[in-house]
C-alpha cells in the first residue's frame, strides 16, 4: 500500500480504507438495529459517505481523478436521496406519528 | 449531470466532438427535454389542461427518443470520454424503455383522472425514471451506471408514494426508500472497491485490467460480492426480495406496472454490462454467486406466490421467480445467453405489463382492486380483458405458443448449452409449480358471476395498450424470429467484448 | 509574479462594491422601525423568549433540505471552473444548460409553494 502525504505526515492509505469500512459497517448495523425511519435515513447517508471516503482515498492512492469525480457525483446523489426521503417521511408524519418502522405493517401477505 | 461529469473529465473538447457525443445520447436527451418542457408547462398552464398536455408531451418525447434510438442501430460508439455508449445492447434497452414509457402513459391516463392524482407531476416523474433507465442502458462506466440507477430509484420512491391519501402507498414509499437506499450504498461500495482494485471506472478498461491474479484479489472479489448483493436487491431476487411484495402492493397500480418491468429490465442491463462486459475474466466467481441467487429466487418466488390472495403480491412473487429464470441466461453467458436475456425481458415487458395494465383498468376511484376475487367473471364483464388476462397468465406460466414459452425456451437452451443443467432442471420444475398459481387467476377470470355485475368500461388509450401487448404476446410466440434477431444483434457487442 | 494576483484583486474589489451597494441600498430603501428590543446590544444571540427544549416544526427540515439540494449542486461548479480553459465555449454553454435545469426546478418549487412558510 502506498503512502498518502498530508503536510509532512506520511500515512498508509489502508488506514483511510479501514476507517471507511468501519463507518460503512456502523451505518449498516445502524440500519439493521435502529427502528426510527429518520435514523435509518441518517445511517444510509453515513454508508454513502463512507464510500466517498473510500473513493477519494483510492483516487489519491492511484493518482487518478475518476474517484474524485465519482465522489462528487455520489455526494449530489446522496443529497437528492436525503431530500426525497425526508419529503416522504414528512408526508407520512403529517398523518400519523411513526417512531418505529415496525409500525409500518399494513402491507402483509 | 452526466454530460457535465463527462465534460469536466475531458482534456480537450471540440464542437464537433460535442455534437457527435450528443447524438450518441440523443435518446436520453429527448426524454430530458420532454421532462423540462412538461415541468415548465405544468407551471404556466391552467390546472384543467395540465393532464392531457403533459401526457401528450411525454408521449412525444418518448416517441422522439424511440426514433433517436432506432437511428443509432449499428451506428453507435462510445461518447463523453467513454462514459456513455450507444452500442446495440444499449439501443435495445433504450427502445424497450421508450415503449414501456408510452404504454405506461396510455394505461395511467384514465387512472390518474379517476383517482384525482396530480397528473403533470406523475408524467414528469415517469420521464425522470425513464431517463434513469436509459442512462443505465447507455452507461459505459460505473459512475454513469450509478447515476442512472439513482435517477431511476429516486423517481420511483416518489411515484410509489403517489397516492398520498392512502397510508399503504406512503408505507410502500418509505419501505422502498429505506431498502433502496441501503441497496444503493452496497452497489456504490462495491463499485468503489472495484475501482480501487482495477484503477478505473470505465467498464472496458476494467475488463482489460483483469489478469491471472484477479481471481485472488480480495478487494475485487469483495467488490463483486457487494455489487452482486445490491443488484440482487434492485432486480428483486432472493434472498433480497422482501421489499418487493410490500412495495408492489402499496404503490398505485400504474406505478407497480411500470416499475415491475422497468426496474427489472434496467437492473438486468446493469448486471450484464458490469458483470459480463466488465468482469469477463472472473465469470466463474460471479456466475457462482448469481447461480445461488437464481436458484433461491425461483424457489422462494414460486412457493410464496402460491399462498397469495392479492394479485399484486402474486405478480410480485411471480416477478421474483421470473428474475431467477432470466438470471439463468445471464449466468449461461455467451452470445446466445445474452440474446435470450434480451428476448425474455422484451417478452416480460408485454406479458407482465399487460397483466398489470388490466389490473389498472379494474381500479376504482377509491383505490386499487387487487384481491384475486376482484377478477371473478372478468371474461363475462369484459370479454376482451378476460381473454387477454388469460393470455398473459398463460404466457407468464410459459405455455406455448406464447412469447413467454419461447423466452423460457431460449433461456433454458442457453443454460443447458453452457453446462448449467442443474439450474435449468430446477427452473423447469419450478415453472411447473408456477402453473398452479397462474391457473388460479385464470379460474377466477372464467368463474361465472351473477348477471347483475356491471360491465367494465375500458378507456380507449388503455385498451389500445392492452390489446397491443396481448397481440404481441401471442404473435411473438408464434413468430419469435424477428424479436430474437434483434436480441441477437443487441447481444453481439457485449459478447464481442468477451462476455461469459 | 505579483500580476498573477490582479484577477484576485479585481474579484475583491467587485465583492466589496457589491456587498457595500447591497448594504447601502437596504439602509436607504428598507423600512426602519427601531424598537426597544431591536436596539438592545447583540451579544451571543437574542434573549430567549421560550425554553429551547421543544420539538421543532417539520417545516424546518423541508426548507433546510431545499437549501441543501441547491447548495450541493454547486459542487459541480468547482471542477467546471478548473477546466474551463479547456472546455471553452462548450463549457460555458454546458453550464448554462445545467443552470437552466436548476432554474426550472427552482421555479417549480416556488410556484408550487415550497418556499412559503405557512
Amino acid at each position: 500500500m502506498s503512502d498518502i502525504t498530508i503536510g509532512n505526515e506520511h500515512l498508509d492509505a489502508s488506514w483511510f480504507l479501514i476507517l471507511a469500512a468501519l463507518l460503512f459497517i456502523i451505518g449498516a448495523i445502524g440500519i439493521l438495529v435502529r427502528r426510527n425511519p429518520l435514523v435509518i435515513l441518517v445511517c444510509i447517508e453515513l454508508m454513502l459517505n463512507a464510500v466517498n471516503l473510500t473513493l477519494v482515498t483510492f483516487s489519491r492512492q492511484l493518482q487518478n481523478s475518476e474517484g474524485q469525480l465519482f465522489a462528487l457525483m455520489s455526494i449530489t446523489v446522496a443529497a437528492a436521496e436525503a431530500v426525497v426521503g425526508l419529503g416522504i417521511l414528512v408526508d407520512i408524519f403529517k398523518d400519523r406519528e411513526v417512531e418505529d418502522v415496525d409500525e409500518l405493517s399494513e402491507l402483509r401477505g | 449531470m452526466v454530460l457535465i461529469a463527462a465534460a469536466t473529465y475531458s482534456v480537450s473538447y471540440s464542437a464537433d466532438q460535442a455534437w457527435s457525443d450528443l447524438q450518441q445520447v440523443s435518446p436520453i436527451a429527448a426524454v430530458v427535454v420532454a421532462l423540462l418542457v412538461a415541468m415548465v408547462l405544468d407551471l404556466v398552464l391552467p390546472r384543467r389542461a395540465q393532464g392531457p398536455v403533459s401526457a401528450a408531451i411525454t408521449v412525444i418525447g418518448l416517441l422522439a427518443s424511440l426514433v433517436a434510438a432506432l437511428l443509432l442501430i449499428d451506428r453507435g460508439h462510445t461518447a463523453y470520454y467513454q462514459f456513455a455508449v450507444a452500442d446495440n445492447f444499449a439501443v435495445f434497452f433504450d427502445v424497450l424503455f421508450a415503449v414501456l414509457g408510452i404504454l405506461a402513459v396510455a394505461v395511467s391516463h384514465a387512472y390518474l383522472a379517476r383517482r384525482n392524482f396530480l397528473q403533470a407531476e406523475f408524467y414528469v416523474l415517469l420521464l425522470a425514471a425513464t431517463a434513469g433507465q436509459m442512462v443505465i442502458a447507455q452507461a459505459n462506466s460505473l459512475v454513469s451506471i450509478f447515476l442512472g440507477l439513482e435517477l431511476l430509484s429516486i423517481a420511483l420512491y416518489v411515484m410509489s408514494g403517489f397516492a398520498r391519501q392512502d397510508f399503504r402507498s406512503q408505507e410502500a414509499a418509505v419501505k422502498y426508500l429505506l431498502m433502496g437506499g441501503f441497496a444503493s450504498a452496497f452497489v456504490l461500495y462495491g463499485m468503489a472497491l472495484v475501482y480501487g482494485a482495477t484503477g478505473t471506472t470505465l467498464i472496458p478498461a476494467i475488463a482489460k485490467s483483469l489478469g491471472p491474479g484477479s481471481s485472488t484479489n480480495a478487494l475485487l472479489l469483495l467488490g463483486i460480492l457487494l455489487m452482486g448483493v445490491g443488484f440482487a436487491f434492485k432486480v428483486s431476487a432472493a434472498p433480497f426480495q422482501m421489499w418487493t411484495p410490500d412495495v408492489y402492493e402499496g404503490a398505485p397500480m400504474p406505478v407497480t406496472a411500470f416499475m415491475s418491468v422497468g426496474t427489472k429490465a434496467a437492473a438486468f442491463a446493469m448486471i450484464v454490462r458490469v458483470f459480463a462486459t466488465g468482469l469477463p475474466g472472473l465469470s466463474g466467481e460471479w456466475a457462482a454467486l448469481l447461480a445461488f441467487v437464481a436458484a433461491a429466487s425461483m424457489i422462494v418466488g414460486n412457493l410464496a406466490a402460491i399462498a397469495q390472495s392479492s394479485v399484486k403480491r402474486l405478480l410480485a412473487y411471480s416477478g421474483i421467480a421470473q428474475a431467477g429464470y432470466v438470471l439463468v441466461g445471464v449466468i449461461a453467458g455467451g452470445a446466445d445467453g445474452q440474446a435470450s436475456v434480451l428476448f425474455y425481458l422484451a417478452a416480460y415487458l408485454v406479458m407482465n405489463f399487460g397483466a398489470f395494465a388490466i389490473m389498472v383498468v379494474l381500479a376504482g376511484p377509491d383505490g386499487d382492486r387487487d384481491r384475486i376475487g376482484d377478477l371473478d367473471g372478468l371474461v363475462y364483464r369484459n370479454p376482451v380483458l378476460g381473454v387477454l388476462m388469460t393470455v398473459f397468465m398463460l404466457s407468464l406460466a410459459g405455455f406455448p405458443p406464447s412469447v413467454g414459452f419461447m423466452g423460457k425456451f431460449f433461456l433454458f437452451a442457453a443454460g443447458v448449452h453452457h453446462g448449467f443443467t442443474w439450474l435449468v432442471v430446477l427452473a423447469v420444475l419450478m415453472s411447473v409449480v408456477s402453473v398452479y398459481y397462474y391457473f388460479r387467476v385464470v379460474i377466477h377470470i372464467w368463474t361465472p358471476v351473477e348477471a347483475a355485475e356491471r360491465r367494465l368500461r375500458l378507456p380507449a388509450a388503455a385498451g389500445l395498450a392492452i390489446v397491443a401487448a396481448g397481440v404481441l404476446s401471442v404473435a411473438l410466440g408464434i413468430v419469435p424470429a424477428a424479436l430474437f434477431g434483434l436480441a441477437q444483434a443487441g447481444a453481439v457487442p457485449v459478447a464481442g467484448l468477451g462476455g461469459g | 509574479m505579483i500580476s498573477d494576483y490582479v484577477p484576485l484583486l479585481i474579484f475583491l474589489v467587485i465583492s466589496f462594491l457589491v456587498v457595500g451597494a447591497l448594504v447601502t441600498a437596504s439602509f436607504l430603501i428598507g423600512p426602519s422601525k427601531p424598537n426597544q428590543r431591536k436596539l438592545q446590544v447583540y451579544e451571543s444571540g437574542i434573549v430567549p423568549t421560550t425554553p429551547a427544549r421543544h420539538r421543532l416544526s417539520v417545516r424546518f427540515y423541508l426548507t433546510a433540505m431545499l437549501f441543501i439540494i441547491f447548495d450541493v449542486e454547486a459542487v459541480f461548479f468547482y471542477p467546471w471552473a478548473v477546466l474551463l480553459h479547456v472546455l471553452r465555449w462548450y463549457g460555458i454553454a454546458e453550464m448554462f444548460v445545467f443552470m437552466l435545469v436548476l432554474l426550472v426546478a427552482l421555479a417549480h418549487i416556488w410556484r408550487k409553494g415550497g418556499l412559503e412558510w405557512e
